[in-house]
């Protein structure tokens, strides 16, 4: 598929509408096995006492879980999966979903409020907008999206601007 | 070396800091990580990230790179340690903007780096510390990531 003009005004057309998914709980065991995968010891992080002692109701997310979590559910069936492993069916709204590469261009995380164990985690994403732009390699498409996760009662916790790249 | 390893260099001081101690320039203990194989594993499989690009060799390699590559979020997540340790449980972060510049392979010694860039009192009990951080290869240099971060400290 050329990245082009006509490719960037489709995209652009998504531009603007929000969507919004329940993501359910971050459970106690994501953050521990989080915790562990990132190398950390923060007993913040893994020890309940610890977390209590310091006026938190459970042990606390580290600050970049829930924009690093790529899935939150089961995922696809093997068969939706596509040769590089990644969803046939893309999560952000509004991009093809096949004949061009997508990959992450930098992310801006604000953290207005921690994430404790149990937190029923809601997620609000709009495309902000879509330009065109030429490389040393040819021309892609930096696209950006706002993320805000926010708790059951609607308390903002994480908002995320995040670019993708479509070559 | 069975899971990825993490040091670091340790507070000069041991407490955490507040504000007042804290000046534009000051830098903050360096953190090395070597991530291997099986804790590029454990990110993805945490993360439910199926990309083989982070656990398949040969996949990897069909793409041009000599070894899998470490997660975009897990250079965050690095950077993002290198904040915590420093400011202690009294801090906070509220900010951090990264942007991944070259990619990196297990084995690689990651060096953090950080310096204050400013400082800004916001009320009668807190003040914001401004952060340049980075992540570097140790062995040619080339800065992986870079990172704007922000941190509310007690006064």
């Amino acid at each position: 598929m050329p990245v082009d003009e006509t490719l960037l005004d489709s995209i652009r057309t998504n531009a603007g509408s929000e969507t919004v998914h329940s993501l359910g709980p971050v459970t106690a065991l994501t953050i521990r096995r989080y915790a562990r995968a990132i190398g950390e010891s923060n007993p913040l992080y893994l020890d309940t006492e610890f977390a209590r002692a310091r006026g938190y109701a459970e042990i606390v997310a580290p600050p970049n879980l829930v924009t690093a979590i790529t899935c939150w559910d089961e995922g696809p069936a093997a068969e939706g999966l596509r040769e590089d492993g990644t969803p046939l069916v893309m999560q952000l709204e509004g991009l093809p979903t096949s004949g061009v590469r997508v990959m992450g261009g930098g992310e801006d995380m604000e953290f207005h409020a921690p994430i404790t164990a149990g937190t029923t985690v809601v997620e609000r994403s709009t495309m902000l907008d879509a330009e065109l732009r030429q490389g040393r390699t040819g021309p892609f498409i930096v696209v950006r999206y706002r993320h805000e996760f926010v708790d059951g009662d609607g308390v903002l916790l994480v908002t995320s601007t995040r670019k993708v790249l479509v070559r | 070396m069975m899971s990825g390893s993490t040091t670091s260099t340790g507070t000069a001081t041991g407490r955490e800091p507040r504000f007042g101690d804290v000046r534009a320039g000051d830098r903050l203990p360096e953190m090395r990580h070597v991530p291997t194989r099986l804790q590029l594993f454990r990110y993805s499989a945490v993360t439910w990230n199926t990309h083989r690009i982070h656990f398949d060799p040969d996949y990897a390699a069909q793409e041009g790179y000599p070894d899998v590559l470490v997660q975009s979020h897990l250079h965050g997540a690095f950077l993002v340690t290198l904040c915590t340790e420093w400011m202690g449980a009294s801090g906070r972060l509220t900010r951090l903007g990264v942007s991944v510049r070259r990619y990196a392979v297990p084995g690689d010694v990651l060096v953090c780096a950080g310096v204050v860039t400013g400082v800004e009192q916001v009320d009668e009990g807190h003040g914001l510390v401004h952060l340049d951080v980075t992540e570097t290869r140790e062995s040619d240099g080339a800065v992986c990531a870079t990172a704007t971060a922000t941190i509310v400290l007690p006064l």
